[in-house]
């Protein structure tokens, strides 16, 4: 019953995200074709470069094709693997993409975990010791870290990395050390990792902590805690087994909720802390004007959202019951 | 006698009922929040429409002579030890060219002067003054009043604050409001009518929604010229605004629709011959306001920080227009961090902005729940 709920699901939902990627590709490839200017269109103004070289560039690039023409040959490539190339690194976009993904993906599951690590614990004990001093000041940095733009916590960590010299500034490693797994290259890793990953986590946390807490003094009132006790079950294992488990299903739905403030999360605070990631990347390539790099963040992010709405959902069915068997799934 | 004390226990019970009622409506707490949300916006917003004449200079004026001056020290007391009721301020002295040190040259005092004429600036874009509420007499020589210092073009920080206030401020909430209009039209029809029409636009506004709203932002910005006049960017941001942000305006409403055309009176309507127009804009609309105005509050901040987040990205405002975000561009780079602090005073507003916005959200979801 449950494999073929999921089955159906997963089925269900690629179907419908092929025309949903269609058209997401479609819009953006004409909004950004339709655009005054292309990569070239810098070099036009330097006096230094003839008018015939820049035409031959561009011919070279296939830039003066239509646009309808363009689409369907970047169509094309996407179906067979390829993405084109980068016009101003001179890479193909999936080389250059994979990379950054990496660096976009090690941060933001950091970013999860440590969410995860703060909040339900804290949230779990905010419950069970309502209106005491540490629900109170949990509630309060809640509010406060859920308030603070990603924008401003990014600034104040780069203050505070420039101030006490405590972080490296920027990068994914130090300038000539090695990428391996040696304990040295791991630990320099982690070092740039930790505060980028902190002020990605902070605000994801706040949301966590919240549902956590409100959905522990739910799980708390219900009439199974009540059974729990009655059995002479310790305080422990009601808190823990029974109470926790069940609070941490609502925490599955904002999964997908995640996934998207992450990834907006990561342009802002890999732009601000030098983080060599996808956001970071998005923003370069709208900078230059660089269509192939832009279109194929557009689409590997469009996949993203995608994939983690559909993990969130099959999680749901796995963790609920109620759902298996059901269309509302 | 005893209807008398009848009537004391009626009235007694009618207290009662009062404030029971008044406290189920709202905690103190809720309504103590609410009110610093606003009360902090209407602040700002005041002081950045006033901007030009609450900061001594205009946002743009260059003192090449004084980069990265700190926050003037404004003195009561002088040298000598004499207390002056009107306050002064010295003249800065460059004392570390390298680092832009300064010391206070205290061999003259220049005290301060209230609505003075200085430079000229624009008052909400429709006329020219030149008065100011606080500066310093004596022209060229005398120093300049910098109450939060200057940047690294000797620029006023505070004029530039309560300019890109101006921007920052508002750009955001219009871009939003302009969603409202779509999102609200669409969705209203979409769960009137049902069927294709609703089928169609709920496709449309998933597609809008299958990107994270930055990212999306960014594909949208990518449609622009890449330098752009401030006229234009006003235009454009608002343009991006209303594109990224009608789709979800469209599903709350369509769901808030559909809910409500349920109730009797939406059948009444229909059967007294009503057309669907004058059901939707004089039952229905008014039946869902409140939620939408809530999401209003809530949804805010995101476009105020989309604005800042384009800005700061350099593909916004761009210089030598001023926003939060060009300026929060400035307050990072490595040396600036370092050595200014003064320059991380857009930071600040910034993080009171959005508090205030959630503060005002968050009591008014609050407020909705216990209804």
């Amino acid at each position: 019953m449950l494999a073929r709920t999921i089955t159906r699901l997963v089925l269900k939902r690629l179907i419908q995200a092929v025309p949903t990627l269609l058209i997401i590709s479609a819009l953006s490839f004409a909004l950004i074709g339709a655009a005054p200017g292309d990569a070239l269109t810098a070099l036009e103004q330097d006096g230094r470069i003839r008018a015939e070289t820049i035409a031959k560039l561009r011919q070279e690039y296939g830039l003066d094709r239509p646009l309808i023409v363009r689409y369907g040959s970047w169509l094309k490539g996407v179906l067979s693997g390829d993405l084109g190339a980068s016009l101003a690194e001179k890479l193909p976009v999936t080389t250059l993409i994979g990379e950054r993904l990496i660096n976009t993906l090690k941060l933001s599951l950091t970013a999860t975990l440590l969410a995860w690590l703060i909040a339900l614990p804290l949230g779990a004990l905010a419950a069970v010791r309502r209106g005491s001093w540490i629900d109170r000041a949990s509630s309060a940095l809640a509010l406060v870290s859920v308030s603070t733009p990603r924008i401003v916590l990014a600034i104040l960590a780069l203050l505070f990395a420039a101030r006490t010299g405590l972080f490296p500034i920027g990068n994914v490693r130090s300038l000539g050390a090695a990428n391996d797994f040696s304990l040295a290259s791991i630990a320099d890793g982690l070092h740039h990792l930790m505060l980028p990953a902190v002020v990605m986590s902070l605000p994801l946390a706040a949301v966590y902590l919240r549902q956590m807490r409100a959905g522990m003094i739910e799980a708390l009132q219900a009439d199974f805690i009540r059974t729990a006790r009655a059995k002479g079950l310790s305080e422990k294992a009601v808190v823990v087994r029974h109470a926790a488990r069940n609070a941490l299903n609502p925490l599955i739905t904002l999964f997908g909720y995640a996934i998207a403030a992450l990834l907006s999360g990561s342009i802002i605070v890999e732009t601000v802390m030098a983080w060599p990631g996808l956001g970071q990347l998005a923003v370069n390539s709208v900078r230059g004007r660089d269509v192939p790099v832009m279109m194929g963040i557009v689409l590997m992010t469009a996949v993203m959202m995608i994939i983690g709405n559909l993990l969130a959902d099959v999680l749901h069915v796995i963790s609920d019951p109620r759902l298996r068997g059901s269309e509302a799934a | 006698m005893l209807l008398k004390s009848e009537e004391k226990a009626k009235i007694k019970e009618q207290k009662a009922k009062g404030t029971s009622a008044a406290r189920r409506s709202l905690p103190r707490s809720l309504f103590t929040l609410r009110r610093a949300g606003l009360t902090l916006l209407i602040v700002f917003y005041f002081a950045s429409l006033l901007g030009g004449f609450l900061a001594p200079y205009n946002f743009r004026t260059q003192s090449r002579q004084t980069p990265f001056l700190p926050p003037v020290r404004i003195h009561f007391i002088d040298a000598q030890g004499g207390f002056h009721a009107r306050p002064f301020i010295y003249k800065p002295k460059l004392t570390d060219p390298l680092n832009f040190g300064y010391e206070e040259d205290r061999s003259q005092s220049y005290p301060l002067q209230f609505l003075v004429r200085g430079e000229t600036y624009e008052l909400f874009g429709l006329f020219t003054s030149t008065l100011h509420l606080v500066g310093i007499a004596g022209g060229e020589a005398a120093p300049r009043l910098h109450l939060l210092g200057t940047d690294g073009l000797g620029r006023d920080v505070l004029a530039r604050l309560l300019y890109g206030g101006q921007v920052s401020l508002v750009v955001g909430p219009l871009g939003l409001l302009l969603a409202y209009l779509i999102g609200v039209t669409f969705g209203a029809l979409a769960g009137w009518y049902g069927g294709a029409t609703d089928t169609l636009l709920m496709r449309a506004a998933e597609v809008m929604m299958s990107l994270p709203s930055l990212m999306l932002i960014l594909a949208l910005r990518a449609a622009f010229p890449l330098s752009v006049t401030p006229a234009q960017v006003a235009v454009m941001m608002l343009t991006i605004f209303a594109v990224v942000g009608w789709a979800e305006v469209a599903r709350l409403t369509r769901g808030l629709i559909v809910a409500e055309k349920q109730r009797d009176y939406v059948a009444a309507a229909i059967a007294s011959g009503a057309g669907d127009w004058r059901i939707l804009t004089r039952h229905l609309l008014p039946n869902v306001s409140t939620p939408l105005i809530t999401q209003f509050a809530i949804s805010a901040p995101a476009f105020i920080l989309a604005e800042i987040a384009l800005s700061y990205l350099g593909v916004g405002v761009q210089e030598p227009s001023a926003s939060w975000g060009t300026l929060l561009a400035d307050a990072t780079e490595i040396s600036v961090l370092k050595n200014y602090l003064w320059m991380m005073a857009p930071a600040v507003l910034v993080f009171l902005t959005a508090l205030a916005f959630h503060l005002i959200g968050e009591s008014n979801s609050a407020a909705e729940a216990r209804r």
